[in-house]
């Protein structure tokens, strides 16, 4: 691999959001395809973000100031896919269900999909049932994500997946859960595809989903 | 002669059993008692389940917990208000949140935190010395609200505190001597109080772990916590403190600066079993709380909570050292049938007859 995509991975690791950018241009000026440096610099170097949170070695501070580079990274560099028409590791729609209002957990799920090539639909916080179905008519994302941290909200989960069932597109998405309060278990009952205990597991579900969903369309 | 709450709960902290465990058992919101707009209230729904309140009187809440001046949350002020600090809060929703910090970039610059003499008005004493008369039986706890690390990410935001500590390090250090120094004058004051201890909030852990990491969490707040504890030790206090989360990877440290008592023990947060808790650290630190408010609570079945509670008596409480209680307070979601095995598990193990 190029010198510069070690290096520009090596600074999002180390979450310099001010060396990412130069990086990623200079990267380019030397002749780099957009999506070589996306995937060679930036995601090559959140992965390893990522595998070191799941290992215990890095913590949610260094997370959040990786995550805050690549998106430095990704402001040079996402017009220039758009472009180029690269296509992404997979269209999600996220969001904390209705009466919710936490939103830092998900920001993080969130964070780290962009992190690793998942274009990303933040619907926010507080979101209900036929908002999380509207945006999969418009969007037609590959996952859904959701998030709850009150056990009280977690029943918005189901009532979020029987809607996509009722809007009849609950076939064409994944579904994805997480939250404190959520569970292996609880992913299960409600009809969820999946659920992760963390944001780095979140991506390692998502493109597992994708997998899945590949070997489907 | 029997034990008061107090003595009860003295016992327990010196690692002594007593004839049953002291308790508490509080309802409604996190944020306490000021917000009330969370639904129906748990204890009403017991009220209207047992035909009366008459069951209230039964219950002997073994800790009088007083909230000094700066909880930061005054809800009889609409939803939005910024507080002394300068930070900006919206507390008709849940939970209640920040909606903008008091400083949006790593710098002090026009900054100063709160004159320490203002926090306290002229009457405070006078008011905070009435409210401890009333519960002459229990151990009384006196809090000021944010800790240091709380209180550290409601200035920053909480982004903006977590990245800080990676990235902008010497300016989150001095963020946090200065909180030091004014959480000390602070402290000052409380431990002038006839109470038995100072009871600190500090949710340093998340489900999954410590939230700063590890190692950064020995580096930047242990230090300047253990002052505060060191300050309240030399007042003949005892030290207490919330959190949260999952602390078990910090817990020999929390040790070592002297924490007394470790409070919420919320068993679904990772390796934060009470039981596992207790066998590694049990003679060296007083749990407080450990049934689950994630799972048992809001989902188990009567019977089950009763079990837990029967469990947790009998293997927390060995050799002193516990304190019983929920992880939170009863949140409004709990089923009515579950609030009263809780209520009813906890009156029978301290002999009561419920009628």
């Amino acid at each position: 691999m190029s010198n510069v995509l070690n290096e520009l991975a090596d600074k999002l690791y180390a979450g310099d959001a001010k060396t990412v950018p130069v990086l990623v241009q200079r990267a380019l000026d030397k002749g780099l395809t957009p999506a070589e440096v996306l995937q060679g610099g930036l995601i090559t170097g959140m992965d390893r973000v990522g595998v070191d949170f799941r290992n215990g070695e890095l913590f949610v501070p260094e997370v959040l100031i990786a995550a805050r580079a690549m998106h430095a990274g990704m402001h040079v560099l996402r017009p220039l896919l758009v472009q180029s028409n690269v296509a992404s590791a997979g269209k999600v729609v996220l969001g904390t269900v209705a009466g919710d209002l936490h939103d830092i957990g998900k920001n993080l799920v969130g964070m780290m999909l962009e992190g690793s090539g998942f274009e990303t639909i933040d619907l926010g916080t507080d979101t209900p049932p036929n908002q999380f179905v509207d945006a999969v008519k418009t969007h037609q994302p590959h996952l859904v994500a959701m998030s709850a941290l009150l056990t009280t909200t977690m029943p918005g989960m189901r009532r979020t997946i029987d809607a996509l069932t009722e809007a009849g597109v609950r076939a064409k998405v994944k579904v994805m859960v997480g939250g404190a309060p959520v569970t292996e278990r609880f992913a299960q009952e409600i009809g969820a595809d999946g659920y992760a205990p963390d944001a780095a597991s979140a991506v390692e579900l998502a493109r597992a989903l994708m997998g899945k969903e590949h070997r489907r369309r | 002669m029997s034990l008061t709450s107090r003595e009860r709960v003295i016992a327990q902290i010196q690692h002594r059993e007593t004839d049953y465990l002291p308790y508490t058992i509080r309802f409604g919101s996190d944020v306490g008692e000021q917000i009330e707009a969370y639904g129906t209230d748990v204890a009403e729904r017991l009220d209207t389940c047992y035909g009366s309140p008459a069951w209230r009187n039964l219950v002997d809440n073994a800790i009088t917990r007083i909230n000094t001046h700066s909880l930061g949350v005054d809800a009889s002020t609409g939803s939005i208000f910024t507080d002394v600090y300068g930070c900006k809060w919206r507390v008709d929703r849940r939970p209640f949140h920040l909606e903008e910090p008091a400083l949006k970039t790593p710098s002090f610059k026009g900054f100063n935190l709160p004159d320490v003499d203002t926090l306290f008005n002229a009457r405070w004493k006078e008011k905070t010395l009435h409210a401890i008369k009333q519960t002459p039986d229990h151990f009384v706890a006196v809090g000021f609200g944010f800790g240091l690390w709380e209180r550290a990410w409601t200035l920053r935001g909480f982004d903006g505190a977590l990245m800080d500590a990676a990235s902008e390090p010497d300016f989150f250090e001095e963020l946090l001597d200065r909180i030091t120094e004014h959480q000390l004058a602070i402290i000052e004051r409380l431990v002038e109080l006839p109470v038995d201890g100072v009871l600190f909030s500090d949710d340093w852990g998340y489900q999954r772990g410590v939230l700063l990491g590890p190692e950064r969490w020995r580096r930047m707040m242990k230090p300047r916590l253990a002052r505060m504890y060191a300050r309240v030790h030399a007042a003949g206090k005892y030290t207490l403190s919330h959190c949260c989360g999952s602390v078990a990877d910090i817990m020999p440290d929390i040790i070592e600066i002297g924490l007394d008592v470790y409070e919420s023990v919320q068993p679904e947060a990772r390796d934060n079993s009470p039981y596992e808790l207790k066998r590694k650290y049990g003679d060296k630190i007083t749990f407080w709380g450990g049934l689950g408010s994630q799972s048992i609570i809001p989902f188990g079945r009567p019977e089950e909570i009763k079990a837990e509670v029967s469990k947790l008596c009998r293997e927390m409480g060995r050799g002193g050292g516990y304190i019983l209680s929920p992880a939170k307070p009863l949140q409004p979601e709990t089923p009515t049938e579950n609030a009263a095995a809780v209520v009813e598990a906890f009156l029978q193990q301290a002999g009561v007859t419920f009628p």
